[in-house]
């Protein structure tokens, strides 16, 4: 009976041998079991990892399951697919006789999992497949059931690494999309929150969601991201940042223009002020945009501590962030072209200093501000085991061995190391890659024209923030143009209970609570 | 783009056009400390710069780079003569490796023979000359060489004349700079002063003079009439003026008390003073009126504190004290010198310009002439923690 069944259902089609094993997008599903293996052999040659398992549902028919090894739960897909449909019994499917009903027989009532889809065409087998998924080929069928069975190695939620805060949320993004995705539906429990799924990279065919707050999403910026990532033409998306690369406005400006975080909170945060996210799959880094230069030196705790001192901290992060832009080009300014300026004490105890040592200010503070570059690079590369060794190489034998010897001057080393640290005290990575670029134009200004170059370089920088935009959003708002509004949280942050409306430059319509 | 890239171009020219590169790295610059002036007995200029030998007088390394320098010392102390500043520099030029530096300097020390031979010349020099501070302490060596005082090893400072400098900005004596100088100088009806310094044993026992460290005692003050110096006052008589022009804050009165028997020590804050001017029959009335507040500190006589008529009493003499020291210094300076250094009149300039203009034309004689009559006021708020003088006798007391 189940013969019969099943040759009603057989495709005369003959398989016709292709120069090409890639599908088209057209190619239907051939409803002969050994024509389909075949031709799913040929599209997947050479490939260790895909697993054709054939086997026969209830002793009767055949069928046949792909799926790739790693991806999948073995011991799931055992118990969802393998065992029910290999142990039913002949009686439980004698009714249908349809072509499709059996199928859809099969996807109702045998196979217990959750996420189950019916594909017809060879090229969405191969892409299903290749996204992690178990495909059921049944002989007589043109049409097959994809099973989501995930599982394999993955990183688990942990801490996150790059971005810490005394208070706030502990969990960070991992590198699986859905994952991300549902760390972000935790914190916001709203059918407005959508996640919008792209496929980029015409070979990585890497999943990507743009996630964004119906209502409070600024539409223009939304469009301007899809139009922008549907343009870009890549092989692979390797990791969220090539993303921000093909789309940003500014390519070749030290500023960054996108969020770029592994924290949930921001980024939901940053949802609720109306910007538009970016989640890739196999990154843990979420972009977000439109951002601003205010927001690139704000951190969690400046919403999660009381106001008093979250705005103390933020005083203390503005101060910090102009030594780390300033401080090396000013000291060179000044030690060079403006003795007058330094209290005499001062300038006695830096000239006595700077008496043995060989090289001019601005030579000393390039030498210097290159080996801190050096030593930081160093220290992001180098493997664990070896940290404290090159730490202390750094830190005590270049430092300390260099003053001695009269190389370097001890108020440079305190300069370039102050430098150092306050660079670490900009809450967002990428945003203190800009101040670490342009220290070095200032400092040669500074080695060059003294206060005077300081000055154009600062003039140089402020109408290039100036001009830029990201995403339609003027970069200094709300200082340029000036919005009152948006003064309430900019240099200092209003309680928060003020804070209810949002900016209007990112999410123009709706008013409520930007923050949390 | 092209014409974006030229522009660029341009914006990168326009800054070298102002054609001024006055880069000098700290290792090259001779900072000047201290300045002192001296009329040689030739009748030339002689101008030694006090410079700190960085290595030394920075101090910061802990003595590993810094060996002192070769001389062990913190400074030195580099001399010319010329017939002007000018000329001077340029031959200290000559001995120098470094570049000038004076944006530091904030002592210019003038020898008593220079400042006796009139000052004029050097004043023009430090207005006009933009390298040089109009806030450097303008101060009269009493007595002696000025660069003798460049010389002298302070016990406590790395740079000698930085104790001058200090001196000057405690208020104990009188602080001029060149831009107060210049001010009073330019202003009629008021003589411009400086500050005087002279070397002291810092034992006041004169005989071991050689063995004991001097020190720079900032004690009197010098009057400048017609940019020559023309006397001294003395340290009460300093006190007297400063308190006249209203620029003293704080004063440590010491006086014996005569009516009480024995003497009392006090520190008077918020003093103060008021000058009434008036015109009588072609004459000039000064009525100076000096107040002060203060706490009895020291009170080595034989009377009751608590009673407030023994409080009462010591004020009174300390009034008569005070107000007889400011009438005696006024007269040194009516008589003397012709010069009036309070500045009545430019009090009289501006409270009655119809009678300044009758005197204006010979003020100094007017000033000489005028009648002037002295009022203190001394408020003593508190006497101390002991009630009774250890002094006094038990009995006595009752």
């Amino acid at each position: 009976m189940f013969k019969k069944l099943l040759a009603s259902g057989k495709s005369m089609s003959v398989y016709v041998e292709r120069s090409n094993p890639t599908p088209s997008d057209s190619e239907q599903q051939s409803s002969s079991l050994a024509e389909l293996e075949i031709r799913l052999q040929e599209i997947f040659s050479d490939s260790s990892d895909v697993v054709f398992r054939t086997f026969s549902i209830g002793g009767e028919v055949d069928a046949l399951l792909i799926y790739i090894e790693g991806l999948v739960d073995e011991k799931q897909l055992k118990e969802t697919i393998l065992s029910p449909l290999m142990s039913s019994s002949d009686s439980s499917f004698s009714t249908t006789t349809d072509n499709t009903e059996f199928i859809s027989f099969l996807q109702k009532s045998l196979i217990a999992n959750g996420h189950v889809k019916r594909i017809s065409r060879i090229h969405e087998i191969e892409q299903e497949v290749l996204k992690g998924l178990v495909l059921l080929c049944v002989d007589g069928y043109s049409e097959s059931i994809a099973v989501s069975v995930p599982g394999g190695s993955v990183r688990s939620v942990e801490q996150p690494s790059t971005e810490n805060t005394v208070r706030g949320s502990r969990d960070s993004f991992t590198e699986i999309l859905s994952t991300n995705t549902s760390l972000i539906r935790r914190k916001i429990r709203s059918s407005r929150l959508k996640f919008d799924a792209l496929t980029v990279g015409e070979i990585s065919r890497t999943g990507m969601v743009i996630a964004y707050i119906k209502g409070l999403e600024n539409e223009r910026v939304l469009r301007e991201i899809k139009s922008r990532i549907e343009a870009m033409q890549a092989e692979a998306i390797l990791e969220s940042g090539i993303i921000e690369q093909f789309i940003e406005e500014k390519p070749f400006s030290p500023f960054p223009q996108f969020l770029v975080t592994e924290r949930p909170d921001y980024v939901v945060s940053a949802l609720l002020q109306g910007q538009v996210a970016i989640l890739t799959d196999g990154s843990p880094f979420v972009l977000s945009a439109p951002m601003t230069f205010w927001g690139f030196l704000q951190a969690g705790e400046d919403y999660y501590e009381r106001v008093v001192y979250a705005n103390l901290i933020r005083m203390v992060r503005f101060l910090f962030s102009m030594i780390a832009l300033l401080l090396p080009s000013l000291y060179v300014a000044l030690t060079t072209f403006h003795q007058q300026m330094i209290p005499t004490n001062l300038l006695l105890s830096i000239a006595a200093a700077r008496e043995g040592v060989p090289f001019p200010a601005l030579v000393e503070a390039l030498i210097m501000e290159v080996t801190f570059e050096g030593l930081r690079e160093a220290g992001v590369r180098l493997p664990k085991q070896v940290g404290q060794a090159v730490s202390i190489v750094g830190g005590l034998v270049v430092g300390q061995a260099a003053v001695q010897a009269g190389i370097v001057s001890a108020p440079m080393v305190i300069v370039v190391s102050l430098t150092g640290i306050a660079s670490f005290t900009i809450p967002r990575y990428n945003f203190s890659l800009a101040f670490r670029i342009l220290r070095f134009p200032l400092i040669l200004l500074a080695g060059v024209f003294g206060l005077y170059g300081v000055s154009i370089g600062l003039l140089a920088i402020l109408v290039h923030l100036c001009e830029l935009k990201s995403f339609g959003v003027p970069y200094l708002f709300p200082m340029a143009p000036v919005s009152l509004k948006g003064l309430k949280d900019a240099l200092f942050r209003a309680p928060i209970w003020t804070l209810y409306l949002r900016p209007h430059s990112v999410g123009p319509r709706s008013k409520g609570t930007g923050k949390n | 783009m092209k014409t974006a890239i030229r522009l660029l171009w341009v914006l990168f020219i326009v800054p070298l056009l102002g054609g001024c590169w006055d880069r000098v790295e700290m290792n090259d610059i001779a900072f000047f400390m201290a300045t002192a002036l001296d009329r040689t007995d030739k009748g030339e200029l002689k101008v030694s710069i006090q410079i700190p030998i960085s290595a030394g007088a920075g101090g910061g390394e802990g003595g590993k780079t810094s060996t002192g320098g070769i001389l062990g010392k913190t400074y030195y102390v580099v001399s010319s003569t010329g017939f002007n500043i000018h000329d001077a520099e340029r031959k200290t030029e000559m001995k120098m490796s470094r570049h000038f530096f004076k944006g530091h300097r904030r002592v210019v020390i003038i020898g008593e023979k220079f400042a006796r031979s009139g000052i004029k010349d050097i004043l023009d020099y430090y207005s006009r000359d933009p390298g040089s501070r109009l806030r450097t302490y303008l101060i009269v060596a009493k007595g002696g060489e000025a660069a003798k005082l460049l010389l002298n090893d302070h016990p406590l400072e790395r740079i000698p004349t930085e104790d001058v400098r200090e001196l000057e900005r405690s208020g104990t004596g009188t602080s001029v700079t060149f831009r107060d100088f210049l001010m009073t100088q330019a202003n009629e009806g008021i003589v411009p002063v400086m500050g005087a310094i002279e070397l002291l044993s810092s034992t006041d026992s004169p005989e071991e003079e050689k063995n004991l460290i001097q020190l720079n005692s900032l004690s009197s003050t010098a009057v400048f009439k017609d940019y020559r110096l023309v006397g001294y006052l003395n340290e009460t008589e300093t006190r007297s003026m400063k308190w006249i022009n209203n620029k003293l804050d704080r004063t440590i009165v010491a006086e014996k008390l005569l009516r009480a028997g024995g003497n009392v020590g006090a520190v008077l804050h918020n003093t103060s003073s008021r000058i009434v001017t008036a015109i009588s029959a072609g004459k000039v009335i000064v009525r100076i009126e000096l107040n002060g507040t203060g706490v009895l500190n020291e009170a080595n006589v034989s009377m009751d504190m608590n009673d407030p008529k023994t409080v009462s009493a010591i004020e009174r003499e300390l009034e008569e004290a005070i107000a007889g020291q400011a009438l005696r210094t006024v007269k040194k300076a009516q008589a003397e010198w012709k010069a009036d250094i309070f500045g009545i009149g430019l009090k009289l300039h501006r409270f009655q310009p119809n009678a300044w203009k009758k005197v204006r034309g010979d003020w100094d004689r007017a000033f000489s002439d005028a009648e002037v009559s002295v009022k203190a006021s001394i408020k003593l708020r508190r006497t101390g923690i002991v009630t009774r003088s250890l002094t006094q006798d038990r009995t006595e007391a009752k």
